[in-house]
């Protein structure tokens, strides 16, 4: 079966491949239907990683397969989904008009038989179809964008810290929302963080990113059944393995 | 602070300035040619309303076909400059030549080839609003939200659905605020053509009263003109906060 995302020798560097390096010889391979968090300290280049994998970036050197194919051809071919952390919303459309925007959007892809209404209420928006983006709260705004992933059966989600700029509270409702949805089709998805709680909650594995230029210096699988309780040992012992990876990676960078 | 209270503000300025200019006039025994009190140019333009509201329609069928003609040059040249980039330093070497040109050159040259008739007045005036227009809509079309723009590149979107469906609304503040800058360009250029000879319109009364040293007359115009300037702006704040209202919305939130 053709992984989601195959990485081969990867580097980018922002002015060229030397000028400043980004990211640094980076093999990866998700397999269809994996949820891989992404965790690193800020700058690391997980954003530039997933902004390249969407065909927003060319990579100075390497290659990208995306389904086995580039990203141009991938996103060409409605092979994935974005959600970054700002809603991305057209503020002169209403609920309704942004999801029936995308639908339009996406309609060279394989679309899901579900209605405007039915992702509505799978995301708890049913009751504002004609309210306007500035009408929504934050938490609401991203649960429209989510409903965009609802329309197309992709076979994988970029998702950069797509709820980072929620409350601690609304962030974790919204996700158990989140894992509800990608149980529906378990797409593959990668999954840009900072919180490392988060990640365990929600991954079957965890990559970790070196400080800039970011190389994966930690690859690690949960292997946690679902829903996972963050006071079980196993979810404890798995905080500490990826803690300790991150402050080893953190101590190695200030020496 | 409301916007029924600024209003009421603005009006009492208004009000307390023709009353210091009535008193002043009246005090200082201003003679006619000199400085008219508001009372008597009050007078003058209520004698000749007719002649009045023939001119100002000439000026305002002027100004308002010369500003749509800008703004629609200016709207379209920033769509194709936005649509294929690689054209935006020459057409804004041309636009920025056009625009440094004196338009008080320019008119007299229009008004031998083309005669007194509205067309020279029509091409000044679009002339005059078409550059404000490009930079301003130029802005608006090249500067959408970028989190938007990487969301439509992920849906590998096409050129003509991102400029119909992000850059023509995430423009139209800009567009707007186009219009707000050239409106009262429109009528400044369109009297300014007419000074240069008219036959008929505010210019064409305004010069037959400044070669007659009539002041009233003279400032009956200037008072119709700083009229219209005022309810032509009023009007596109107005038709901007309903059409931009999410615009609105976020500088109400900001102010806050």
């Amino acid at each position: 079966m053709t992984a989601a995302v195959s990485l081969t020798e990867l580097s980018h560097g922002y002015n060229g491949k030397t000028a400043l390096p980004a990211l640094a010889d980076i093999n990866l391979e998700i397999p269809s239907g994996q949820f891989t968090a992404l965790i690193g300290p800020s700058g690391c280049g997980k954003s530039t990683l997933l902004r390249l994998l969407a065909g927003l970036l060319t990579p100075s050197s390497g290659e990208i397969l995306v389904n086995g194919i580039k990203p141009a051809k991938a996103a060409a071919a409605h092979q994935f989904l974005w959600m970054a952390q700002k809603p991305a919303l057209l503020p002169w459309l209403t609920v309704e008009g942004n999801l029936q925007l995308a639908r339009r959007m996406l309609s060279g892809g394989k679309l899901r038989d579900y209605s405007n209404k039915d992702i509505l209420e799978m995301v708890g928006l049913a009751e504002s179809l004609v309210q306007y983006p500035y009408q929504l709260s934050g938490g609401m705004q991203q649960r429209l964008a989510l409903a965009r992933l609802m329309l197309l059966d992709a076979p994988l989600w970029l998702m950069d810290e797509p709820f980072a700029a929620l409350d601690e509270l609304t962030r974790e409702h919204i996700t158990a929302e989140f894992g509800t949805l990608w149980r529906l089709s378990t797409p593959a998805v990668l999954w840009v963080t900072h919180h490392i709680h988060e990640a365990i909650r929600l991954a079957d594995r965890i990559l970790v990113l070196s400080p800039r230029p970011g190389r994966i210096i930690g690859d690690i699988l949960v292997d946690i059944p679902r829903p996972r309780v963050e006071s079980s040992p196993a979810f404890q012992t798995l905080l500490v393995e990826v803690r300790s990876v991150l402050s080893l990676q953190l101590n190695g960078a200030r020496q | 602070m409301s916007g029924r209270k600024s209003a009421l503000i603005a009006w009492v300025i208004v009000l307390v300035f023709f009353i210091a200019w009535e008193i002043g006039v009246r005090l200082f025994n201003l003679p006619v040619y000199l400085l008219p009190s508001p009372s008597k140019v009050f007078v003058t333009l209520s004698q000749n309303v007719p002649m009045y509201w023939l001119a100002s329609l000439i000026t305002l069928g002027e100004a308002l076909t010369g500003l749509v003609l800008g703004l629609l040059t200016g709207f379209l040249l920033a769509s194709a400059l936005v649509m294929k980039p690689g054209l935006e330093g020459g057409v804004i070497t041309l636009a920025i030549l056009v625009k440094s040109t004196p338009m008080v050159a320019i008119a007299p040259l229009l008004t031998i080839w083309l005669g007194f008739g509205t067309l020279p007045k029509v091409l000044i005036t679009a002339l005059l609003t078409f550059f404000p227009a490009l930079v301003n809509i130029l802005n608006g079309l090249s500067q959408p939200d970028p989190a938007l723009l990487d969301l439509f590149h992920s849906w590998d979107a096409r050129r003509r659905d991102i400029f119909l469906n992000l850059r023509l609304p995430s423009a139209l503040p800009h567009i707007f605020t186009s219009l707000k800058i050239c409106a009262p360009l429109a009528m400044i250029g369109a009297v300014v053509a007419e000074w240069t000879g008219a036959s008929g319109g505010l210019g064409r009364v305004m010069w037959l009263a400044y070669t007659n040293l009539n002041l009233p007359y003279l400032f009956g115009a200037i008072f119709i003109l700083a009229v219209f300037g005022v309810v032509i702006y009023w009007s596109i704040d107005r038709l901007e906060k309903r059409v931009v209202f999410w615009q609105v919305i976020n500088d109400v939130e900001l102010e806050k």
